[in-house]
């Protein structure tokens, strides 16, 4: 071996060899410092441990593969296509350290492995594996030996009576002769059993003697108990089955499925009403306001400017790459709720603004309310169910003229709760019944009001897409007739109904809506109304003030600026203006005013105060005096109302301007003292109005230039760092990485290995290879040797022949 | 036909030219200005020295190294508890600087170079996490990965941080200032940091570079620099001198 060793030395360096050597003698194991190999730290972390921080014996482990090849891959080498030779394949058998005990150890665990495989054997402890003693079985020997089982009740119950008395030990003292004889171990057991089972026997019998007697004894103190009265106490079986489960079982089975909502106080009731109006007055009022540019746009752009000490709220994502969960339409949905909601939201405000009116005629119905219910059948086919409720106009009608009382009694038929709810079917007719009842009925303002009212509170429970049409609908028929008759005469008379129907319009939807579904088309076919209005005679101003009352009471929350009321101011006004005194005149077409001097007084009044109503039939006669201040009185007012609603218009300054003279000329020419007071009076209010909004306006000013700024990103990083490339990756995934990084290492160093294998045996056939040259060379020249030695004896043979 | 194709060639060209520069313009120049880190555009330049940013493996998971923290484990490793394990300072430096207006404006770039010797490039458009932890936990990544990308995920995310290779002067713009600041020159070299900035550090549309010390004691060795001046009679913390160097040079420059 170790010439062998010397022979390879040429090819490996020196120091191998030493440290070979060395590790072969069992020296303490020291490492040359010139031997290790240490990699440079790159990425110095404390705290790591790392395996190659040692640095790495290349030569050690260089010469160590060699040993191993030589005990192994090199006797194969010998053996290899040798017919002739033997391998011990024995276990234990090629190592010369192990003693035979040894060996046999290791043969039995193979063995036992190989008998049961898996994992679950390695912590089996042999239970049921049958442990035998020079081939005899060890647990049949011991049933021989097995003492009987002693039952524990025995000891227990008698002491005194035990077997465990003297005679067990020593044999006794007190005992007879025959007792002491020696017994087997048999017949010992014998005697043992037979007491045991005497002595059970015994306990048997006293036990039924005990149950006997007191079953007796309970009988006969039932009989007693029954004569003297004693009550039976409930048996207490189910307590005693009852366990903590049955208890918590039974306490469920009586608990109180319900608990009833707290009722609440009437200062509850109130302090939540007052906050629900609240928050709708809110909405309103937001709702008022032009929907700003920025909301419109800030769907799509994301937050412009980052407050600088905001945190990044992705950080708990992890890693930042996943995309945050956005709601994008929630801000459509928003919209929606808002419109589909805005009817009845608007309908409380209404309410509380109209319940004043209301409230009086409500207490009149409620007295009323005594009526029976009307049992009528109608032939109705889709709502038959629900005859209560009329279909038609005409049945309505017709019922009313029967019962006066007959909306008042519909209403509490819907509300009635112990009575099946109608479904919003039938009320959405019966809201349109009313619309129709409402627009064919004759002017009265008692019966409007309660109409409204019970539209309003209809519109509560069903506000929907119908409701919406219908009234719509109505809208539209109004706007196709009065263009119609715009076309036919350019000007137009406007109908009361149409004033009513507004009216009802402002009462049910809200008006100050910047947009909405209803009010805003009915605003345009108020405003289209106003601007074409027929001023030919007193009469027929009277409409145009009551459509003018109708804007004010529209835009008294919003103070939208409506320029057509103003235009139609003016001509009014004009018409107040005797021509030949008025400095400012403009000229209108005649068809739309007739008389120019439709409204010039003719001689002084006193002032009345009687007020223009829209139920007023009465003719108004062009020549009256009275009546011309009448409407001029009204127009007045109402131009007063509206300066005092525009006060805070930028713009007013201008809008006023034309009225100032024509108001200056009524108030110079005008012969009723009022009316020029009154005049001068707005006069007055439009100077002050001027002079506050001249004031108070400023100039249009360029926007600020933004600053450039560079936009600042999140870092993306992980919550904490673990070393690992990727830990979000899923488990499969990532095992399935981890196992093809290890074969592919598996397969590199089993390359490895086997070049050098290949190396080895190489070396060693070349080894191989040269010792047989050597030897045949060193034969061939023995031989040649020998050869010619003979030759030289043959031929000193040869001389000395 | 030659050469009317290469005329529209040449049109297309420049299309391409103007057109983005038209849609935004504002971004993009800054952007540009951002992304010419070698070139002489006038900026500050701002080198962290000595930082204290190192990682540190405690159980399973990586940390930055803090004294507060890991007080056992520099016990254990032979660390000087007190002073080499602060990177609270740099976090403190990081906030003064990105969160200033000359940042915002485009005119800032910062290195950071750590007592180990690794140099960290801060893009100007990094948003440094507000708390200590966060910041943390980004630097152990960085110093791990070498490169921080930010969270948009348009092209993979902008590198906000990157390990680059030393020695940092080689990232300098060529022929500008560079300044380091020290407590130690007080004696000395002592200025008014907005006089000197005003008048000291070239012309107005030059680059400077300003080194200063992101450590708890100690001093700054570097042979780079052109001048090394003290800007207070008092010790300032470092976040507090970035400060003072950053405001001076935003009345340099107008950045309001």
């Amino acid at each position: 071996m170790m010439k062998k060793a010397g022979k390879s030395k040429k090819r490996r360096p020196f120091a191998a060899d030493k440290h070979n050597f060395k590790s072969r003698v069992e020296t303490v194991n020291k490492t040359n410092p010139f031997d290790l190999h240490v990699n440079r730290l790159k990425h110095d972390v404390l705290g790591k441990r790392r395996n190659y921080e040692k640095g790495g014996q290349p030569l050690k482990a260089r010469s160590r593969g060699i040993e191993k090849r030589k005990r192994t891959l090199l006797k194969e080498l010998n053996s290899v296509f040798k017919k002739s030779t033997f391998i011990d394949h024995r276990l234990g058998e090629n190592d010369p350290t192990l003693t035979a005990d040894e060996r046999l150890m290791q043969r039995l665990i193979a063995e036992r492995s190989k008998a049961r495989p898996g994992r679950e054997s390695r912590y089996n402890l042999n239970d049921e594996e049958d442990l035998t003693h020079y081939g005899q079985s060890l647990s049949k020997s011991d049933e021989l030996n097995q003492k009987p089982v002693i039952d524990e009740y025995d000891d227990d119950d008698e002491p005194g009576k035990g077997r465990l008395n003297s005679e067990h030990f020593f044999g006794g003292f007190n005992s007879t002769g025959e007792q002491r004889k020696p017994q087997t171990k048999q017949e010992w057991i014998e005697s043992m059993i037979k007491s045991t089972k005497l002595d059970k026997y015994e306990r048997q019998r006293e036990n039924e003697k005990i149950f006997d007697m007191t079953t007796t004894l309970d009988e006969q103190w039932k009989a007693l108990s029954k004569l003297v009265g004693v009550r039976e106490k409930p048996t207490k079986d189910n307590k005693e089955t009852s366990d903590d489960y049955d208890k918590l079982v039974n306490s469920l089975r009586f608990e109180a499925k319900t608990t009833g909502a707290p009722i609440k106080s009437v200062e509850e009731r109130e302090k939540e009403a007052a906050e629900r109006l609240k928050a709708l007055q809110v909405e309103e009022n937001e709702r008022m306001e032009r929907p700003a540019l920025k909301s419109i746009l800030s769907k799509n752009r994301s937050q412009t400017h980052a407050s600088v000490e905001e945190l990044d709220e992705s950080y708990y994502i992890m890693d930042g790459t996943k995309k945050r969960v956005t709601f994008n339409d929630e801000d459509e949905d928003g919209k929606n709720g808002i419109e589909a909601t805005n009817g009845t939201e608007e309908i409380a405000e209404n309410e509380e603004d109209n319940s004043e009116e209301v409230h009086n005629e409500d207490q009149e119905n409620d007295e009323e309310e005594n009526g029976d219910e009307p049992e009528e059948i109608t032939n109705g086919d889709l709502l038959a169910e629900f005859d209560e409720i009329p279909a038609t106009v005409d049945i309505l009608e017709d019922r009313l003229s029967k019962d006066k009382n007959t909306l008042n009694v519909i209403w509490k038929r819907i509300n009635d709760k112990r009575l099946p709810p109608i479904p919003k079917k039938v009320l959405t007719n019966y809201f349109d019944v009313l619309l129709d009842y409402y627009t064919s009925i004759a002017p009265n303002q008692i019966l409007y009001n309660r109409i409204s009212k019970n539209l309003l509170e209809l519109l509560q429970s069903v506000n929907n897409d119908e409701t919406k049409t219908n009234i719509l609908n109505r809208l539209k028929q109004y706007h196709v007739h009065l263009s119609e008759e715009i076309e036919n005469a350019k000007f137009a008379q406007v109908d009361v109904s149409l004033i009513v129907f507004l009216k009802l319009v402002a009462y049910l939807y809200p008006t100050s809506d910047f947009r909405h579904p209803i009010t805003t088309p009915a605003m345009t076919l108020l405003v289209q109304a106003i601007q074409h209005i027929s001023l030919n005679s007193l009469s027929s101003c009277r409409p145009a003030l009551h459509l003018i009352d109708l804007v004010k009471l529209w835009i008294a929350k919003s103070h939208r600026y409506v320029p057509e009321v103003m235009v139609l101011f003016l001509k009014l006004l004009q018409l107040a203006c005797p021509v030949d005194k008025s400095k400012h005149f403009i000229s209108y077409p005649a068809k739309q005013i007739g008389n120019s001097q439709l409204l010039v007084l003719n001689k002084n009044l006193k002032s009345e105060s009687t007020k223009l109503t829209v139920f007023d039939t009465t003719d108004l006669d062009d020549d009256n005096d009275e009546h011309r201040a009448l409407i001029l009185r009204t127009c007045l007012n109402h131009f007063m109302d509206f300066l005092n609603v525009y006060q805070s218009l930028s713009a007013i300054v201008e809008i006023v301007q034309p009225f100032k003279t024509l108001l200056q000329t009524l108030a110079e020419t005008s012969k009723c003292r009022s009316i020029s007071e009154q005049s001068r009076e707005i006069l007055q209010l439009i100077d002050t109005i001027q002079t506050t909004c001249l004031s108070n306006r400023k100039h249009i000013e360029l926007c600020k230039e933004q600053t450039k700024m560079i936009r600042l990103y999140e870092p993306r990083f992980g919550l904490v760092y673990e070393g690992k490339k990727n830990s979000r990756l899923p488990k499969e995934y990532a095992e399935r990485l981890k196992l093809r990084k290890k074969y592919k290492r598996e397969v590199k160093s089993t390359t490895r290995e086997i070049i050098r294998d290949n190396e080895f045996i190489a070396r060693e056939e070349l080894r191989q290879q040269m010792e047989k040259d050597t030897q045949r060379k060193r034969k061939v020249k023995d031989i040649l040797s020998e050869l010619s030695m003979q030759e030289g004896e043959y031929r000193k043979l040869q001389k000395t022949k | 036909m030659p050469p009317t194709k290469k005329r529209a060639r040449q049109d297309e060209a420049e299309d391409d030219n103007n057109n983005p520069g038209e849609e935004f313009q504002t971004d993009e120049r800054l952007v540009n200005k951002i992304k010419k880190t070698k070139s002489s555009d006038k900026r500050l330049i701002v080198v962290l020295e000595q930082a204290n940013l190192e990682t540190i493996k405690v159980g399973k998971v990586y940390e930055l190294l803090n004294c507060d923290r890991h007080k056992n484990h520099l016990l254990k490793y032979k660390r000087d508890p007190n002073s080499n394990a602060r990177p609270d300072i740099t976090h403190q430096c990081l906030l003064a600087l990105l969160d200033s207006p000359l940042n915002r404006a485009g005119l800032l770039q910062v290195y950071i170079h750590t007592h180990k010797g690794i140099l960290i490039e801060v893009n100007p458009q990094t948003r440094i996490p507000r708390t200590f932890d966060r910041f943390a936990g980004l630097m152990v990544q960085l110093l791990h990965k070498l490169s921080i990308r930010s969270q948009d995920t348009v092209k993979g995310g902008i590198k906000l941080l990157k390990v680059i290779k030393n020695p940092i002067t080689d990232h300098f713009p060529v022929g500008c200032k560079k300044i380091s600041t020290s407590f130690g020159a007080t004696p000395t070299r002592l200025v008014k940091i907005r006089d000197y900035v005003q008048n000291e550090c070239g012309d107005i549309d030059q680059p400077v570079v300003f080194v200063i010390g992101a450590m708890a004691k100690g001093s700054v060795n570097i042979d780079y620099n052109e001048d090394t001046v003290s800007i207070s009679s008092y010790p300032l913390s470092a976040a507090l001198t970035c400060a003072k160097v950053c405001s001076a040079f935003e009345e340099k420059w107008d950045v309001l």
